[in-house]
């Protein structure tokens, strides 16, 4: 189970990646062309609009490209210290309580965008392009977080039943600060 | 739903990410009071925030400044400059960390990038290895408060304040903090010569070595400091600039690299966003529930001042800066501090660099000190042996915060004091309002009553007098202490029983002293020129019976007088001189000349 679930995220992840880096690039571009544009004195209104839903997008789609290799920021007074069994406890709690919370981060917004932003009448930001649809990332990221801390805390009950390495769970990430350099 | 929280809490110190927790806490609140709807609401109100896709723009230039050798040219380039003197290693580890750590972030890459290039130099040079470890683990984050530091632009964007102001702000903490460990470094080399010497021909040939790289940070300074750049544009800038030297001029970085380039640093940039996005809701309920005055209130008995409260914050901070790091600090914090610092009229500017300068140290503190886990991965040295190695520069680093605390003008020099001139009301608890005109040149209008008493009151000039910090109303003998808070947002007159009143700034806008000054009606009787300037940036102007209404402006110790003749702009420049008394001004330039009094016909406005 656990290798067809590597495959699976593994498939899953690269699409991630792909559309986070194409958002980046057009980020890159917009954010230049913008300094060259107003250096001529003739800046594109709504690219500051578009600047601003960028950033959402690359900031929700990276936090969950983060999550596979559990790279968020975490207080983490205690789990750092945890050990074997009780690693892979903390583990799953924490795990849990994260799926739990995005899953109702992601019902929540799908509520407000289906009720307030839906049929709301304010001026689209740019292009013509309705706010609900550019919103519409803060279910997605949300939901594809709600998957993963799903599946690692299901992966947890099975590190902590057979025992092993909690960590291994994120070795998707090879680079570390030895093999670097 | 306090059970709920508190279990919330416990799952939050055993290693839940941060922003599940603080969405989760979002979450139980808000449905206490039964509005979830308002967390979304909240959250999509990120795409409301300016200046923030500079913080992907920057972090991405910096990853690819760590992944190019601008580490080893900019270390070559310091050691050829100062290596030659005693403590020179050292200083020059602290100067090539501070500029690398202002363009990488504060983060591991630092430490990474160039300890494996600092650490054998230093040690080859007879530095004792203790000593070499902590220096390197401690000059990690010493660049946090220079420009184009993320943490800055960070703040700015959570406190809304002038990421220019917190960029000039810095300067000097940030050299302080360098001189404090510099001068410690000299002090312990003080009696060791060095074989290094001082050439001409290696310091030529470094600059030459690192020409591509060189001109960014000068005309990034440049661009910022002079308003020709605006910081959104500068991170654009950074973007392009890096991108052509790493790729095309230099070499170093291959652009089949860069999709891995891209993908590393959002995902740093996408856990502080998240973060940032839910803490927009979390930010929303402790605004609902005055949070930060019941804060306010609980503290006010134990905190008295200004003083007693920078002394808590600073001691809070620390204990922070051993639990998080130092973007969920500044996304969880501020805040929450933000206003208590406005209470106790701490300015949002230097809260900043103390918040920055503070947060900086947690970097060194245990248990979770990112720089000493880096350092202990990097060095292959157990954890405690870096913890002993960093003990000096805490304490160096604790030395330092004082400093920036304490004589807040290291991090305001730069800007102008706010003048005690505008229009400032009280009210008392029964409707009843307190209107206070205060002009230059002595004047000032005062009414009492409620709101139409005052729009009808006859205005009469009275005067006032000013002695150091206290201010006299002449007419009713009634002497104040008083002091302009939040860059005029509020004055607060104490009288003599020490019993406090705060007056809000009925302008809104703050007034700069230095205009404040022609704030008054003013009087040229050779000329036969009376001026008046209002507190609303106009102005009106009678020569010889021609009246005319005008604009002014002040700055850089000019006076600009603007008119409008047919809809066409004329701007005339001129230039003062104040009298000891200030009661009187000399205005100049043009072929004109006036020799203006303070005028006894004033109006109110």
């Amino acid at each position: 189970m656990v290798v067809f679930l590597k495959k699976f995220v593994g498939v899953f992840r690269k699409i991630e990646e792909g559309l986070l880096v194409s958002l980046f690039s057009i980020m890159v571009l917009v954010a230049t062309s913008q300094i060259f544009l107003s250096f001529f004195s003739r800046g594109v209104i709504w690219f500051d609009s578009l600047l601003k839903y960028l950033v959402l997008w690359i900031a929700m789609l990276a936090s969950s490209i983060a999550t596979y290799s559990n790279k968020h920021i975490k207080i983490d007074l205690i789990g750092r210290f945890a050990k074997g069994r009780l690693k892979s406890i903390v583990n799953l709690t924490t795990n849990l309580f994260s799926a739990i919370v995005c899953t109702v981060i992601t019902i929540v917004s799908i509520v407000y965008i289906a009720e307030i932003e839906y049929g709301s009448t304010d001026p689209s930001p740019f292009l013509g392009i309705d706010k609900w649809i550019l919103l519409i990332i803060l279910p997605v990221g949300f939901g594809l977080m709600s998957v993963k801390f799903t599946v690692f805390s299901i992966l947890s009950v099975y590190f902590t039943v057979t025992n092993r390495d909690v960590e291994r769970m994120y070795s998707t990430e090879k680079e570390t600060i030895h093999k670097e350099y | 739903m306090s059970v709920i929280l508190i279990i919330i809490c416990f799952i939050a110190i055993i290693g839940a990410p941060l922003f599940s927790v603080i969405g989760g806490i979002s979450l139980v609140n808000f449905l206490g009071i039964g509005k979830i709807l308002v967390v979304p609401q909240e959250m999509a109100g990120i795409t409301n925030t300016a200046l923030l896709h500079s913080i992907p723009l920057f972090t991405f230039a910096g990853y690819i400044l760590a992944k190019s050798n601008a580490s080893k040219r900019l270390v070559r380039l310091s050691g050829a400059a100062f290596g030659w003197m005693p403590g020179g290693l050292a200083i020059v580890t602290l100067i090539a960390c501070a500029i690398f750590t202002a363009f990488t972030g504060a983060s591991s890459v630092t430490i990474v990038a160039l300890g494996g290039l600092l650490i054998p130099a230093l040690l080859s040079d007879k530095y004792d290895e203790r000593f070499s470890l902590g220096l390197v683990t401690a000059s990690g984050s010493v660049g946090l408060l220079f420009p184009p530091s993320l943490v800055i632009i960070l703040y700015g964007v959570i406190a809304s304040t002038s990421i220019e102001s917190l960029y000039v702000a810095g300067a000097i903490p940030g050299i302080i903090i360098i001189l404090t460990i510099a001068v410690y470094a000299i002090f312990k080399r003080r009696s060791f010569k060095t074989e290094n010497k001082f050439s001409m021909k290696e310091v030529g040939a470094a600059l030459w070595d690192i020409k591509w790289e060189l001109p960014l940070p000068i005309l990034l300074f440049g661009g910022i400091f002079s308003g020709k750049m605006a910081i959104s544009d500068s991170a654009a800038f950074t973007v392009l600039y890096v991108l052509v030297a790493e790729i095309f001029l230099t070499k170093d970085v291959k652009i089949k690299d860069l999709p891995n380039i891209v993908k590393e640093s959002m995902e740093l940039v996408g856990a502080i966003l998240v973060i940032l996005t839910v803490s927009l809701a979390a930010t929303n309920y402790i605004i609902y529930k005055e949070i930060p005055n019941m804060l306010f209130d609980m503290t006010k008995g134990i905190i008295i001042n200004k003083f007693m409260f920078l002394l808590a914050l600073n001691i809070f901070l620390i204990i922070v800066g051993c639990i998080m790091d130092i973007f969920s600090a500044l996304m969880v914090i501020v805040p929450l501090i933000l206003p208590l610092a406005e209470a106790y009229n701490v300015d949002s500017v230097h809260l900043g660099i103390i918040f920055l300068a503070n947060l900086e140290i947690g970097y060194l503190t245990p248990p979770v000190g990112m720089n000493l886990f880096i350092s202990s991965i990097r060095f292959n040295k157990s954890i405690v042996e870096i913890y002993k190695a960093s003990v000096p520069f805490i304490l160096l680093s604790l030395l330092s915060l004082g400093l920036i605390t304490y004589v807040p003008w290291f991090s305001t020099w730069f800007m102008d004091k706010t003048s005690i001139v505008g229009k400032w009301e009280y009210e008392y608890g029964d409707g009843i309002i307190d209107s206070l005109t205060i002009k230059s040149g002595g004047k000032y209008f005062r009414a009492k009553g409620d709101m139409m008493e005052i729009i009808f009151a006859e205005p009469i000039a009275k005067n006032y007098k000013i002695s150091k910090d206290s201010i006299t109303f002449l007419a009713e003998e009634e002497t104040y202490k008083y002091e302009i808070f939040n860059r005029g947002k509020r004055l607060k007159l104490t009288d003599i029983n020490g019993a406090e009143r705060f007056y809000q700034n009925k302008m809104e806008i703050e007034i700069p002293a230095k205009t404040g000054f022609f704030i008054s009606g003013w009087i040229d009787e050779l000329n036969d020129v009376k001026a008046e300037f209002y507190l609303n940036g106009m102005g009106h102007w009678i020569e010889k019976g021609e009246e005319k209404s005008f604009r002014y402006e002040v700055n850089q110790g000019k006076l600009s007088i603007i008119t409008m003749d047919d809809e066409i702009e004329k701007k005339e420049i001129y230039k003062y001189k104040i009298s000891k008394l200030k009661d009187s001004f000399i205005l100049y330039g043009n072929n004109k000349k006036f020799n203006f009094n303070i005028s006894e016909e004033i109006s109110d406005l």
